[in-house]
């Protein structure tokens, strides 16, 4: 008896201590290049690019563009081009739902999982752009403050995004003023636009212009 | 017939990672890719066969000083690896991206220098998900290609060998694990070969509440012309019995390496790695009931979790 006790004991003992012990990992599992200051920096002018497309969108909207749904209306950028994907966008006119004619306020947004896929290098791999903006709309003067946030997926980095008080206007004007605030990996560079083709960066007390037209980097000296 | 039943059951375990549904081996899986990412890709199944291999070397460490002992049987062994080893990510920084990538002149981004990106599942990962190679320039993604899918996804990884033991001459055990040269459809000339001696000091100690042995082992296992792996174990293990069980619990230094070789189908060179498998040291405790035929589990604990399972015929 005390023997069978004994041997089921060390059993017990020996199922719990092989039951306890887990593999290490052995598979590689390396951290993304590091990224640096100029690198970031040239992803927050490229998002500055796409801002200048998306923050204008609601104060754009025709409603000739797509079918309203589910009481939003729905934006679809045209394939091949350098954004692909669709934009949600919801109207109010003081606090309650409205066309997109009159409304002055708007939401302007991606859906869950379905983000806005934009190409920033021939071949490259598109990024991924989720947004979530608001617009307080002046449809007489034809302007509107866009702000709000999002993410971006750039290859394997995941980075987020906000926007301050961007100053937009229709008829394709450049954005006035405003500041588009983007940091990956811990890395935070803030873009400030300011009326013409071209935005500042800065990253700690490093600057560069990006052109708004094609991304082009160029150092602050 | 047994022979041909024993060399089948090695080879289906020895080949369970390699199979996939759509027949494709692991050789012509890893003639996609090239050696960085076959490195990373295999890493976690060849840490697995060497920890196998030096599973399951002994189920009890009492040997007969006079009276002949004889057991044939198949120990089952398998390696069960960490949930993060279905996965990988290989990052090769500041190389030229050609020398990585299917790329070729003419290509944007031929002759570039930036970081490379492998990840996506290993050999044991999902076998429905494609990896990717991503070449990154100055931070921003600018060209990717498709790699290869997982073979199975598991955390098992199988090994099965038939072994045979003699020993009680002069406390004296030697083992052997054998199957014999055989040409296996799309794997190749495949063989296993491993022996072993064991010995007990209770020969001179008689006294000794325990049974002692100390030992060692060493195998071969060759798959077609891809893989060449070669194990060796030395251990220390101690045994009581108890009734129809007997418990044991050891110490073993070890060490393991495989070599891999094969064709890169895009250039059409010969690709060839050897690596060293992680498990350099281990505890085991086991238990072998005779039943009849004996039955043995045994746990081996070091830098990965091995379990091993012995049906033997004999004493």
């Amino acid at each position: 008896m005390r023997k069978t006790l004994t041997y089921l004991m060390l059993l017990f003992v020996s199922g719990w201590l092989a039951a306890g012990c887990e593999s290490d990992e052995t598979a590689p599992q390396d951290r993304l290049p590091l990224l640096e200051s100029e690198d970031v920096a040239g992803q927050a002018g490229y998002l500055a690019l796409a801002v200048v497309e998306l923050a204008p969108l609601a104060l754009e909207y025709d409603g000739g563009k797509a079918d309203a749904s589910d009481g939003n209306y729905a934006y679809t950028f045209a394939a091949g081009g350098p954004i692909e994907g669709t934009v949600l966008l919801h109207f109010e006119l003081d606090g309650a739902p409205s066309g997109y004619d009159v409304a002055d306020y708007a939401a302007a947004f991606t859906a869950d999982a379905s983000p806005l896929r934009v190409t920033i290098v021939e071949g490259g791999v598109p990024w991924l752009l989720a947004a979530d903006l608001e617009t307080d709309l002046d449809q007489g003067a034809g302007t509107a403050v866009a702000y709000g946030s999002g993410t971006l997926t750039v290859g394997g980095y995941e980075a987020t995004w906000t926007l301050a008080a961007v100053a937009v206007a229709d008829a394709g004007q450049w954005p006035a003023s405003g500041e588009l605030t983007f940091t990956n990996e811990g890395i935070t560079a803030t873009v400030t636009y300011d009326g013409d083709d071209t935005a500042t960066v800065e990253v700690g007390d490093s600057a560069w212009v990006v052109n708004l037209n094609d991304g082009t980097l160029t150092p602050v000296i | 017939m047994p022979k041909r039943f024993l060399l089948l059951a090695c080879l289906l375990a020895l080949a369970m990672p390699a199979a996939r549904a759509d027949d494709d081996d692991l050789e012509s899986t890893l003639g996609e890719v090239g050696e960085q990412y076959a490195i990373a890709y295999l890493t976690p199944l060849v840490h697995s066969f060497g920890a196998n291999q030096n599973s399951g070397l002994f189920h009890t460490a009492h040997i007969p000083r006079r009276s002949l002992t004889f057991s044939i049987g198949l120990k089952v062994q398998g390696a069960h690896l960490s949930a993060g080893d279905q996965s990988f990510r290989r990052v090769l920084g500041n190389v030229a991206l050609n020398d990585y990538l299917d790329l070729e002149p003419g290509d944007p981004y031929y002759g570039a220098t930036g970081d490379v990106v492998f990840e996506g599942p290993t050999a044991i990962g999902d076998d429905e998900v494609e990896g990717t190679a991503t070449a990154y320039v100055d931070g921003l993604p600018v060209y990717q290609e498709g790699t290869i899918s997982g073979l199975v996804k598991t955390r098992w990884v199988p090994l099965v060998v038939p072994e045979l033991q003699v020993g009680g001459f002069a406390g004296l055990k030697g083992s052997l694990r054998w199957v014999p040269e055989s040409d296996v459809p799309e794997v190749g000339q495949t063989k296993l070969f491993g022996y072993g001696l064991q010995w007990s000091p209770n020969v001179l100690l008689p006294a000794w509440p325990v049974d002692v042995i100390v030992g060692f082992a060493r195998q071969e296992i060759d798959v077609g012309t891809l893989l060449e792996t070669e194990a060796s174990s030395v251990f220390v293990a101690a045994s009581k019995q108890y009734g129809l069980a007997t418990l044991y619990g050891g110490l073993a230094k070890e060490s393991s390496s495989v070599k891999v070789s094969y064709v890169e189908e895009f250039t059409g060179d010969p690709v060839e790695f050897e690596m060293d498998g992680v498990m350099e040291s281990r505890v085991t405790i086991g238990t072998t009931l005779d039943l009849g035929v004996m039955v043995n589990l045994e746990a081996g604990i070091g830098d990965l979790a091995v379990y091993n399972f012995g049906l033997l015929f004999g004493k």
